[in-house]
């Protein structure tokens, strides 16, 4: 049990420190406040992960004082601009609660519920098991890998394909940082490292409805999402624990949350921070590199028709920087061979085949029979008709287009990804289509509650 | 189609109802989340075979107790189970031992079994902990630990 405790409170440790690091960039950064302060703690936690990888890459050895040390001095250097961003955070908060004053019990509720809710994934995360394929073939098998060789080397395990190589190694870097500053592997800590993206959660959904929802919409979505037995696979219980796909659903909502607040803003820091959002999604899963140059086009259109000088020239810097880690990830892949067991047969050639038909008739199928109202998906399906008629035919004013395109362009993205898959169609399906729609979840709940917003949303600030 | 006023009350309603299911659903589910109660620990240890509706993988102590030169493989007498399966957990766990399969033979109760091949290995250690691989792998996947 103390072991228990002693790693609930690293966690909560390394939660903080990336909160803290994430802030400062997402407040150089700028853009809509409360979006900023959800982002923080997945984005300092990627900055570590990149950090170890930047010190591997060029033999600066992986330790404590190496790891930390950096980070430390950006904090120093940056702590009037920190102490401005937490003062503006903590204000947020309050006024958030004075708002709340005509519906104190919706209020009430809604903190109770990320109370306990958190407080239980806190501690499921570090006391269950490490037992799920993936999370132990692939996320922390490298972290252990990388830890050993202090560096990113697939190498050793080349000829494994098993291990999908060719996926991005974020999450595994994640689970390094903890090991690092604990002095080695921790199955548990190793597990735990997507409490950062946990949190950013319900702040996001938070944030993002709460200048049109009422405090009841909020917390209804709030608590759709905490409580739905999809992702309490991978934070509650053993099966997904491990897995990235619960990293990447919050930054698919972070990245749809910025989009539709830059719709209604027009500030291109908005755009930035969704790219920034989008980046990290790219560097934990294949699946968010879609994400990353959907974000990425639409921001070139917005900001490109919109935006004056600097907001462009801001924009269009930190649109490279958020492509850099994707690209130099991919040209590691490829001068270094790695690849995953999806490209094996992939590269789009099964599209211009003319089994393609039957393989669109075998996914639907297989979508359709396994949808239910007794698991998730039944319940997903209604959310996506609601919004598609909010969307196409109700034309809501405070759905914002393009938001919904980033999340359609998404699950269209895994429908082809499907279709040119060289594996066993139902095999592929039955193994991944849970964690596919866990993916986008969070960001349609978000674009119901504002849909089924009252008030419309007001325009603020100018490109 | 829905009438376009009445849509955000029934977005609403919609809404409540998903979150009622999940609540019912989440207590359903509770029985299951009893082991959080005890802490697992991680490595896992040589334990005796047993015969049963799963396969048991009987994996040696990473506690300090196989040397890093050790060689480590798998042996497997079960077509039903997947070899990757088995060379992913023990590559994890045993890692960083290089660890490759042996055989996979076709006696229907046996286990799988992984042992030192190296001259320098250590004997078992005291104390289990089990690997359970289900005849359906993948939907059955895999369990390997220990609780407190």
């Amino acid at each position: 049990m103390l072991f228990a405790l002693s790693a609930v409170l690293v966690v909560l440790a390394y939660t903080a420190a990336s909160y803290l690091l994430g802030r400062l960039v997402t407040a150089t950064i700028g853009g809509s406040q409360g979006l900023a302060a959800a982002l923080a703690a997945p984005a300092g936690a990627s900055v570590l992960g990149a950090e170890l990888w930047a010190f591997g890459a060029i033999h600066v050895p992986w330790n404590p004082l190496t790891l930390l040390l950096p980070p430390a001095i950006l904090l120093l250097a940056g702590r009037s601009q920190l102490r401005h961003a937490l003062g503006s955070d903590l204000e947020g908060a309050r006024a958030w609660w004075r708002e709340g004053r005509g519906d104190r019990v919706s209020s009430w509720l809604l903190v109770a519920t990320l109370v306990v809710f958190l407080s239980l994934y806190m501690w499921a995360l570090v006391v269950q098991p490490l037992e799920a394929n993936d999370a132990i073939a692939v996320y922390m098998f490298k972290a252990k890998l990388f830890l050993t060789q202090g560096r990113v080397d697939l190498g050793p395990v080349i000829r494994d394909l098993g291990h999908n190589l060719a996926y991005p190694p974020l999450y595994s870097l994640l689970a390094d940082t903890v090991y690092v500053v604990v002095g080695g592997v921790s199955d548990s800590l190793g597990k735990a490292v997507v409490f950062p993206f946990v949190i950013a959660a319900p702040l996001t959904l938070l944030v993002a409805t709460a200048r049109t929802a009422t405090r009841r919409i909020s917390g209804l979505c709030v608590a759709i999402w905490a409580t739905m037995p999809l992702g309490l696979y991978h934070v509650f219980f053993a099966n997904y624990m491990g897995y990235a796909d619960y990293a990447l659903a919050v930054m698919v909502l972070l990245v749809v949350a910025s989009v539709a607040e830059a719709e209604t803003t027009r500030d291109p820091r908005d755009y930035q921070l969704a790219l920034v959002a989008a980046a990290i999604a790219a560097m934990l899963k294949n699946e968010g590199q879609v994400l990353l140059l959907t974000t990425a086009l639409v921001t070139l259109f917005r900001v490109g028709r919109r935006g004056r000088g600097e907001g462009r020239a801001r924009t269009l810097l930190i649109g490279v920087m958020a492509f850099a880690p994707v690209t130099a990830w991919k040209l590691v892949s490829l001068v270094s061979g790695y690849h995953a067991q999806l490209n094996e047969a992939g590269d789009l050639g099964r599209l211009l085949d003319s089994g393609i038909l039957s393989r669109a008739i075998d996914i639907l199928s297989f979508a359709l029979h396994v949808t239910s109202f007794t698991n998730d998906f039944g319940w997903i399906l209604v959310a996506v008709a609601l919004v598609l008629e909010f969307t196409i035919l109700n034309r809501s004013p405070n759905l914002a287009r393009a938001a919904v395109l980033v999340l359609a362009v998404q699950v269209l993205a895994y429908f082809v990804t499907y279709l040119d898959s060289p594996l066993d169609i139902n095999f592929h399906l039955s193994n991944s289509l849970d964690r596919l729609a866990l993916q986008v979840t969070p960001a349609l709940i978000l674009l119901l509650a504002l849909a089924s917003s009252p008030t419309t949303r007001v325009s603020e600030g100018s490109p | 189609l829905l009438v376009p006023s009445l849509l955000p009350r029934i977005a609403i309603v919609f809404a409540a109802l998903w979150l009622a299911r999940n609540l019912a659903t989440d207590v359903q589910l509770m029985p299951a989340a009893s082991a959080l109660s005890a802490p697992f620990r991680a490595p896992l240890a040589t334990s005796a075979t047993a015969p049963g509706d799963n396969w048991q993988l009987s994996f040696k102590d990473l506690q300090g107790r196989l040397a890093a030169t050790d060689d480590v493989a798998v042996q497997a007498r079960d077509r039903d189970i997947s070899g990757d399966a088995i060379l992913w957990s023990a590559s994890y766990w045993l890692f960083p031992h290089h660890v490759h399969l042996l055989t996979l033979g076709e006696t229907p109760t046996s286990a799988v079994v992984v042992v030192v091949t190296s001259s320098a290995g250590s004997s078992p250690p005291a104390g289990y902990s089990r690997m359970v691989l289900s005849r359906t792998w993948p939907d059955g996947a895999v369990g390997a630990y220990r609780r407190d």
